[in-house]
């Protein structure tokens, strides 16, 4: 007699992210660190510079108040720094978040997989050791359940199949926003530089197109970001056609109901929902 | 037993099979059922969060329907079981 195949096992994955968001939040507050030492050294390197330029000019009048001049600009500006890399690391961090949720449902994938095959004839104990047409009508049955697997199957799959496309095509899109914003950013100081004495009159117009650069590529990524939604809104919709089918009475999963069973075991073949 | 005692065994070990498929079904969907809400940050890609919740959701609220589903098999299976011992008696006590 052949031994009889193991029953399943329940599965239990487990899906966190926090991992990667406390990796960022320590380089944030090394963000922060710099722009509180840039602040409190202050003192120290208005001192220096000062001590330097009179060292080597004889004179710390006019170049050094331009300098200190562009470090109240840096300090004023460090506290920014800290914001943008939330900002920023929330848009990098967003997609990538979609992805690793799609690959944390790989083990739920794999087990439905395992459920739908197990609910073949032929990987079930009965098969080996009972005979007859009871059997065949009780294999009949059990074909409603593994449509239903199979169905359950197709869903996990397409569900994460839709979430990794947004993740990637979410990663794709804030990467090029990252690099169009980069030169953005060319731009300001291009036009940040034109300003200084004798500032050339392209200077404003630069720093006006690099704003408005800026506002463009946010509005694009989060338009392009509104756009993935109707895909994942199109799954969901398929999803939940799919478990109200023909394969899920009354939307759920098939139950078994004896037809008058009585101790007779012809009526086996009463099979029914 | 003879031939009775094979379907027997068959339909004993068919219904802790059948029930512990039910019960590995159901887990495919209750163990990811609270994923959507573990991701930290959606960023601009917050508006994606309702439809994928949505999509677990609804997933989870057929799919764990599994243990019941194929438990009613088990339990039928239960009954035949019981019929095949009735009728084994039954021809017993006709020899």
């Amino acid at each position: 007699m052949t031994a009889a195949p193991a029953p399943l096992a329940t599965i239990d994955p487990y899906f966190s992210n926090e991992a990667r968001g406390a990796s960022l939040l320590q380089v944030r507050d090394k963000i922060q660190e710099f722009c509180t030492s840039l602040e409190a050294m202050r003192p120290v390197v208005y001192d220096t510079l000062e001590g330097m330029l009179i060292a080597s000019l004889g004179t710390a009048s006019g170049f050094v108040a331009a300098c200190w001049a562009a470090y109240e600009g840096v300090i004023k500006l460090a506290p920014k720094l800290v914001e943008w890399f939330n900002d920023l690391s929330q848009w990098v961090w967003a997609p990538q978040n979609l992805l690793d949720l799609a690959t944390a449902m790989q083990p739920a994938f794999d087990k439905a997989t395992e459920c739908q095959q197990a609910l073949l004839r032929g990987a079930m104990p009965a098969d080996r050791l009972w005979e007859g047409a009871a059997v065949d009508a009780y294999y009949a049955h059990i074909g409603k359940h593994n449509a239903a697997a199979v169905d359950v199957e197709a869903c996990v799959k397409s569900m994460m199949d839709a979430i990794r496309d947004a993740g990637s095509a979410g990663v794709i899109a804030t990467y090029v926003a990252l690099g169009a914003l980069v030169a953005a950013l060319i731009d300001l100081i291009v036009g940040l530089i034109a300003l200084i004495p004798p500032a050339t009159p392209g200077g404003a117009a630069v720093i006006v197109v690099g704003i408005g650069a800026f506002a463009a590529i946010i509005a694009a990524l989060i338009a392009f970001a509104q756009s993935q939604v109707g895909v994942v809104t199109a799954m969901q919709s398929k999803l939940d056609g799919t478990l109200r089918s023909n394969n899920f009475p009354g939307g759920a999963w098939p139950t078994a109901q004896s037809k008058a069973l009585t101790t007779a075991i012809e009526n086996v073949g009463g099979w029914n929902y | 037993m003879g031939d009775f005692k094979i379907a027997y065994e068959g339909l004993v070990a068919e219904q802790a099979y059948v029930r512990e498929t039910g019960a590995a079904q159901a887990s495919v969907s209750k163990a990811i059922a609270g994923f959507p809400a573990a991701v930290k940050e959606w960023g601009p890609w917050g508006a994606l969060k309702p439809p994928i919740t949505a999509a677990f959701q609804s997933l989870d609220a057929t799919n764990s329907t599994a243990t019941a589903g194929l438990g009613s098999v088990a339990d039928l299976l239960h009954e035949v079981q019981l019929a095949y011992e009735h009728t084994e008696i039954a021809n017993t006590v006709h020899q």
